[in-house]
Parts: structure tokens; C-alpha cells; sequence
């Protein structure tokens, strides 16, 4: 915490960075807070929180306010990937931002199942080791097309609409929601039709899923939503050879026509 | 209509509705008057392909087949062909069960 905490009173002092978006705690609680010069005395009561906080979603609306402005962004691993499809959608500019690595705890990274949990930039901490595990989409994968139309559609039925999932989605970041148009999700209807309503959701995290996590842990009835996107995340690293997050220089495939080698596989 | 016209949303809808296949057809690549519009929908259906057999909802009803203008022929060789295909695979599950129904008293 001293390392994160002198890192952040060090850019502040500078002038590096407008103001450092961070955790601090008031009472015992984690809250998002900007640190700032004016704010400095704040540092003290930095803290990175137990539990997992989407930052960046906070600073994309900060950004848009001060454009001009650099800011400090307290980021895990999984923070960070999600930051690197922001740049890549132009909702942050990667010569504004500066991430200021944390680690997580080994607990935290077990129970996440992170595949990859070692930000780049790391101030505070020691990297935690790999936990991936894709045993979840197997067994789902292993199950025939009926058990599988029988599993989701008892699962995602449950759904209350909350748009919990979306909410937290680091890499959900539209003005204007599908989930909301009117002629494809009726409003009012729990639960929303089955399958569409999670199907749009899940194609729309084509390449962009940096598999956080968050949506399944924000998600109040359980559904395992985690699974759902991991698979896209799969598919689209199968087909078009492009994993959301960890390419830094490549063109998210989704988002241009494309280059007409891609050539229908089964 | 040029088949990167063809949103994937509108191919959620149509299996929603209870089609039991869904065929996009378009011109070939490199015949695309947009220049470059059916590299967009081959990447489209690829993946919502992989995605509806991971819900359960077999791929083989959901195809991409490049048809050019001038090609009837084959036009009606692969509506038949995925016709059959389609009927072999039987009713969509999506129409299969009241899902709706179904769904809602497994909450209850
Ligand atoms: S795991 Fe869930 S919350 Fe995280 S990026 Fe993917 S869809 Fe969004
Ligand atoms: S968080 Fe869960 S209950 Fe809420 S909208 Fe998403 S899937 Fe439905």
C-alpha cells in the first residue's frame, strides 16, 4: 500500500497526472474516489479493497468532462485488459491515461479463475500466478444440444432484468443499449425472452469480453454468465485469432470489414 | 440488400420467432459492390453460430452461403439442400417448449 500510495503522491506533486482515480476507504468500506492536488491529505486512506471495483467505467465519464486531462487509473490485471478495448473503442485515450498496477491476492485469484492476473504497470504487490480453468465451458460444451438448450433456458430464465451485468461491464460502455430498444426487448417482461435477450448481450461481447468476470458476480440470481461470454471469447480467439485484452496492437476484427482472408470454418 | 446489412439482431429475431433455419446469402467476396461487406457478415455468422450451439441451438441451422445474382440455380440448390438439412434437424427447440412458461414457473 506505502508503494501505491508514494506512486500516487508522486505523480500528483509532479503534475504527471490531473488527478489519480482510485479506491479509498470511508468508514471500513472501498469507495471510488478521484484523488486530486486539492485532495492530496486523501491518499492516506488509499486502499486497493478486497473486492473488485470497475474503475474504468468511472473514467471514461471523467474523461469525456476534461478531455485534455491525464489521469492516474488504479488497475488490476483484468482492469487493465478492459481498459485496452476502451482505447481501442476511442472511449479513453492511451496518451491520457496512465494505469497504475495492483496485484491481487492468491485467494482472489483462484476465486476468479484469472487466466492471466499480472497488470503491466505493477506498483503495489507481486504478481499472483495463473488459475485458468475452462472446465466450466467444457462441461457445457461436453453435454448434447438438448441439454444444453435445457441448462440455459432453465438459467437464463431466471433472469429478473436487472441489467446488473450490464451495468458493471467494464467493456460495456454504449450511449444507447440494445438491451433497451424497444422493438427488439419489450420493456417490462421478466424474463426477457429466452434466448435473445442474452444471446444480443453475448454477441455483443464479441471481442471485446476481457472474461473479469464482474457480470457474473454482479448477476443477483446466479445465472453462470461468465461461461456465456468465456465461450465468445473462445470463439472469437478460435476464428478470428484475436483475444480481447491481450493484443495491444491488434485491430479489434469485429469493429473493421476486414482484410478477406478469414474464410468460413466449421 | 447486401449482406452486411444482415444484423445479427435480425438473425436473433428470426430464430426468436421460432425459424427453424436461418439462411444469409450474399454475394461473393470480392464481388461485393460496398467493397468489403460480406467480410464483415462471414465474421458475423461465424461466431453467432458457435454461440447459438453453445444455448443449444445446433449451428447447422444457421448458414452463410455466397450466392451471386446470376446464380438461380444454385440459389435453389441450397434453399432445397438447407431446406432438407433443416427438416432433418427437426423444430427449433426455441418453439419446442413453451419456454416462456416453462421458465417462468421454474422461478416460481
Ligand atoms: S466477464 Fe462479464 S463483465 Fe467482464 S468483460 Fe466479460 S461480459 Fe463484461
Ligand atoms: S445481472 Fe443477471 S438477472 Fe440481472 S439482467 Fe443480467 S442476467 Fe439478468
Amino acid at each position: 500500500m506505502e508503494a501505491l500510495k508514494n506512486k500516487v503522491n508522486e505523480l500528483l506533486e509532479s503534475g504527471g497526472i490531473a488527478g489519480f482515480l482510485g479506491l479509498r476507504n470511508f468508514g471500513s468500506e472501498p469507495f471510488p474516489f478521484l484523488f486530486t492536488r486539492d485532495t492530496a491529505a486523501e491518499v492516506e486512506k488509499i486502499t486497493t479493497g478486497a473486492v473488485r471495483y470497475p474503475l474504468s467505467k468511472i473514467l471514461i465519464r471523467i474523461a469525456a468532462v476534461y478531455p485534455d486531462a491525464i489521469f492516474g487509473i488504479m488497475c488490476r490485471a483484468c482492469d487493465e485488459r478492459a481498459i485496452i478495448e476502451l482505447f481501442k473503442n476511442t472511449k479513453l485515450r492511451s496518451d491520457k491515461v496512465i494505469t497504475i498496477g495492483i496485484s491481487c491476492t492468491d485467494d482472489l485469484v483462484q476465486a476468479c479463475k484469472c487466466e492471466n492476473p499480472q497488470p503491466s504497470n505493477l506498483v503495489s504487490g507481486e504478481a499472483g500466478k495463473k488459475e485458468f480453468d475452462r472446465s466450466d465451458v467444457q462441461k457445457i460444451a461436453s453435454m448434447t444440444l438438448e441439454q444444453r438448450f435445457d441448462f440455459w433456458t432453465e438459467q437464463l430464465g431466471k433472469c429478473i432484468k436487472c441489467y446488473g451485468c450490464r451495468n458493471i461491464c467494464p467493456v460495456c460502455f454504449c450511449d444507447v443499449c440494445t438491451l433497451e430498444d424497444q422493438p427488439l426487448v419489450k420493456r417490462g417482461e421478466i424474463p426477457p425472452e429466452l434466448p435473445s435477450f442474452h444471446l444480443t448481450r453475448a454477441y455483443h461481447m464479441a471481442g471485446r469480453c476481457v472474461d473479469c468476470g464482474l457480470c457474473e458476480e454482479a448477476c443477483p440470481v446466479d445465472i453462470p454468465l461468465r461461461t456465456l461470454y468465456r465461450r465468445v471469447r473462445e470463439s472469437v480467439k478460435e476464428l478470428l485469432d484475436y483475444l480481447p485484452g491481450e493484443e495491444r496492437d491488434k485491430v479489434p476484427p469485429i469493429q473493421v470489414l476486414g482484410d478477406g482472408l478469414f474464410e468460413i470454418r466449421d | 440488400m447486401c449482406s452486411a446489412r444482415v444484423s445479427p439482431h435480425f438473425i436473433i429475431r428470426a430464430f426468436q420467432e421460432g425459424a427453424d433455419g436461418v439462411l444469409v446469402a450474399g454475394c461473393h467476396i470480392g464481388d461485393c459492390h460496398y467493397l468489403k461487406g460480406n467480410y464483415i457478415a462471414i465474421k458475423r455468422v461465424a461466431i453467432l453460430r458457435d454461440l447459438i450451439d453453445f444455448l443449444g441451438i445446433s449451428k447447422e441451422r444457421l448458414l452463410l452461403e455466397w450466392i451471386a445474382g446470376s446464380e438461380g440455380d444454385k440459389y435453389a440448390r441450397v434453399a432445397d439442400e438447407f431446406t432438407e438439412k433443416v427438416r432433418s434437424l427437426g423444430p427449433s427447440p426455441i418453439k419446442r417448449i413453451p419456454f416462456r412458461e416453462k421458465a417462468v414457473a421454474m422461478v416460481r
